[in-house]
């Protein structure tokens, strides 16, 4: 009686290891994220709140990160090579409210392609642990 | 009269000696230099950012962390731009003699 027992709950406990990762999937692949990061950095672009930060930087570089970053946060087929996520904000002194804004304009984003509540919360409860390497006063 | 020779013989080696180039504030410092053909330029990211350099037709560097350097040698006479991938504002001007 207590094998069936242990076996279920090992089942249990062992299933989200095994569950499929789908949310590469659900964020409409590639092309799907190529949208996002796009419309998400065009409102950082226009966000007065934030816009400042960006005027030194490669955009058209920052672009190509974010698409391959985001693709790799989501489980995707890309091998994220860039620096981590302490060394690449270093010296922008990033506030709670900046990470604020960007994440707002993300959500943004992602409503703009379509992307549904349920999917959107998945893709942000990944980048989150990015807070406290990202703001650093 | 010999002195004066002499300072004209000495000051030229001392302006078109190897530099340093230091990377701080997202630019370079100084802006613009003149250097030997065949010379090098040592760059120092003094930096809070990550940089790296290029000069189209000559090098394209990996990234650096503030603390490291590099040196990038000009075998051929002309003029070159450098610029950063990362920080496209930044912008020094070589020419070489």
């Amino acid at each position: 009686m207590k094998l069936p027992i242990a076996l279920g709950f090992l089942l249990l406990t062992a299933a989200p290891a095994f569950a499929e990762d789908t949310l590469f999937a659900d964020m409409g692949g590639q092309a799907g994220i190529d949208r996002i990061v796009d419309a998400s950095v065009d409102n950082y672009l226009a966000d007065g709140r934030i816009k400042a930060i960006f005027d030194e930087s490669n955009i058209d570089r920052l672009r190509a990160e974010f698409k391959v970053q985001f693709c790799q946060v989501a489980g995707g087929p890309c091998d994220y090579k860039g620096h981590d996520m302490t060394a690449a904000h270093k010296g922008l002194h990033l506030t709670n409210a900046n990470f604020n804004a960007v994440v707002e304009d993300l959500q943004d984003a992602m409503d703009k392609v379509g992307l549904s509540s349920a999917t959107q919360n998945r893709f942000l409860a990944r980048l989150a642990p990015m807070q406290h390497q990202v703001v650093s006063r | 009269m010999k002195t004066l020779l002499y300072l004209l013989l000495l000051v030229p080696s001392v302006a078109f000696a190897d530099a340093t180039i230091m990377q701080k504030g997202r630019r370079f410092n100084p802006g613009e230099i003149t250097i030997r053909r065949g010379e090098s330029l040592t760059f120092t990211n003094n930096d809070e950012f990550i940089h790296q350099i290029y000069a189209t037709g000559l090098f394209d560097s990996d990234e650096r962390v503030p603390g490291q350097t590099l040196v990038e040698t000009f075998p051929d006479e002309g003029t070159f731009e450098v610029h950063c991938h990362i920080h496209p504002k930044m912008k020094l001007v070589v020419r070489v003699n």
